[in-house]
C-alpha cells in the first residue's frame, strides 16, 4: 500500500507538471483539474505538500496575487528545470508503460 | 471569550494554571529565602519571572482571538479543522514564516473548498496527522533526528546564556564574565535540550500541550531528586562532590563568548544545510 502511494505521489507529481505546462493555475483549480482527468480521489491535502516540494526543488515558482476570499492566494508556473523534468518524465512513463502493457497484452 | 472555541479555552486555562506555578513557586522561594535569611532570588529577577508569566498568558489570549479573528469567514467545522492543522503545525520543525505561509495558502483553500460546499475532511483526507507530516517533508524536514541534535545545540548555549545571566542580576557586584555556575545545573541543560525540548515537540505535534507542560516539570522534580539522592548518600565519592557542589565559569571572556555564539551560528548553519541537502532528495 505504501508502495503504491509512493508510485501515485510520483505520477501526481509528473501529471501537475504537464498540466501547468499549459499555463498558470492556483492549487485548488489543480486538484479540480486532476479529478476531471479522472483522478476522483485525490485532494488538497495530497496535492498542496507535492506543489511545495515542486517550489522548492525549483521546478515550479508562484506569484501571490490578493483573492476575493481574503487571503492571498499563490498562482504557480512550471520552470524551465520543470519542463526538463516533464520531458525526462514523459520519457520515463513512455518507456514504462510500453513495457508493462506488453506483459500485460502477451500474458494475462 | 465567546469568541474563542472550546479549544482555545483549554488552552488559554492550561497556560494560566502554569503560570500561576510558576508564580506561586518563584514567590514561596523568594519568601522562604527572606525567612531563612539566606540567598535566594532577588526582587529584580522575581519581578521579571511575574512580568513574564503574565505575558506568556496575554500571548496565548492574543495568539487564539488574532488566529479566530483572521479565520472569522470559516464555519465551525472548517475553523475546528484550521485549528487542529495550526496546533498541530507549532509541533514541527517548521520556521514562523513557513507556518505562516502554509497557514495562509491553508485558510485560502479552505475558503474555496467551503464555497464549494464541500466539507472540510474532503480537503484534508481523515488523517490530519499524516497531512501535517507530508507539509513539513515538502519543506524539508525529512531527518528529524539530526534536526532535534542541531536545535539541541542552538538550547544549549542559549540555556548557558541565560544561566549565566541570571547569575549576574543575582549577584550585580561581580562583572558578567566572573560569575560561576553550578556544574550539576549547567548539566539540566543536556536532559532539557537534548531530550526534554524535541518530546515536548513531540507531543505538540500529537495535540497533547498538557503532556508537553509536564515534560520541564518532570525533568525538573528528576533533577530533585537526584541531587537530593547524592546528597543523601553519595557526596563522599570525589567526581560526585565535584559534581554535586563544583562550580564552571562557561563564559569567563569575550573569547569564549564568541565561540559559544559561533556554536549557535555554526548549529543554524548545520541545519539550513541538512533542509537544503534533503529538498534535493525529496
Amino acid at each position: 500500500m505504501a508502495q503504491e502511494t509512493q508510485m501515485l505521489k510520483g505520477l501526481l507529481q509528473g501529471c501537475i507538471l504537464a498540466i501547468l505546462s499549459a499555463g498558470e493555475m492556483y492549487g485548488y483549480i489543480i486538484v479540480e483539474s486532476l479529478k476531471n482527468y479522472g483522478f476522483a480521489d485525490i485532494n488538497e491535502a495530497t496535492v498542496y505538500p507535492i506543489l511545495t516540494r515542486l517550489e522548492k526543488q525549483g521546478l515550479l515558482r508562484y506569484d501571490k496575487r490578493p483573492s476575493e476570499l481574503g487571503p492571498p492566494r499563490k498562482y504557480y508556473n512550471i520552470t524551465d528545470a520543470g519542463l526538463n523534468e516533464l520531458k525526462l518524465f514523459r520519457d520515463c512513463w513512455n518507456d514504462i508503460s510500453g513495457k508493462v502493457n506488453t506483459i500485460i497484452k502477451e500474458i494475462l | 471569550m465567546k469568541k474563542l472555541s472550546a479549544k482555545s479555552r483549554w488552552m488559554l486555562y492550561l497556560s494560566i494554571f502554569i503560570s500561576g506555578l510558576v508564580i506561586f513557586t518563584a514567590v514561596f522561594y523568594f519568601i522562604a529565602a527572606q525567612k531563612s535569611q539566606s540567598s535566594g532570588l532577588d526582587n529584580i529577577i522575581l519581578i521579571i519571572i511575574i512580568i513574564l508569566a503574565v505575558l506568556a498568558v496575554l500571548f496565548m489570549l492574543l495568539t487564539r482571538l488574532k488566529l479566530r479573528k483572521r479565520t472569522s469567514a470559516l464555519s465551525p467545522e472548517y475553523f475546528e479543522m484550521y485549528e487542529e492543522i495550526s496546533d498541530k503545525l507549532n509541533g514541527t520543525s517548521m520556521s514562523m514564516m513557513e507556518k505562516k505561509e502554509t497557514l495562509s495558502d491553508i485558510l485560502d483553500l479552505f475558503l474555496l473548498a467551503q464555497k464549494d460546499g464541500r466539507s472540510a475532511e474532503d480537503v484534508t483526507g481523515k488523517n490530519i496527522d499524516d497531512f501535517v507530516t507530508q507539509i513539513q517533508d515538502s519543506f524539508g524536514y525529512r531527518s528529524r533526528f539530526l534536526h532535534n541534535i542541531f536545535v539541541g545545540v542552538q538550547y544549549s548555549v542559549l540555556y548557558l546564556f541565560l544561566m549565566q545571566g541570571f547569575e549576574y542580576f543575582s549577584q550585580s557586584d561581580a562583572g558578567f564574565f566572573n560569575q560561576e555556575i553550578s556544574i550539576s545545573t549547567s548539566m539540566l541543560l543536556l536532559p532539557i535540550a537534548f531530550v526534554g525540548a524535541p518530546m515536548m515537540t513531540g507531543l505538540i505535534r500529537k495535540n497533547k500541550p498538557a503532556l508537553a507542560m509536564l515534560i520541564p516539570i518532570a525533568i525538573f522534580i528528576l533533577y530533585i531528586g537526584l541531587m537530593e539522592t547524592i546528597n543523601a548518600f553519595f557526596l563522599d565519592i570525589p567526581w560526585v562532590y565535584t559534581f554535586a557542589e563544583g562550580k564552571v565559569n562557561a563564559i569567563p571572556n569575550v573569547w569564549m563568548l564568541v565561540l559559544w555564539i559561533g556554536l549557535f551560528v555554526l548549529a543554524a548553519l548545520f541545519k539550513w544545510i541538512q533542509r537544503k541537502t534533503s529538498v534535493k532528495k525529496l
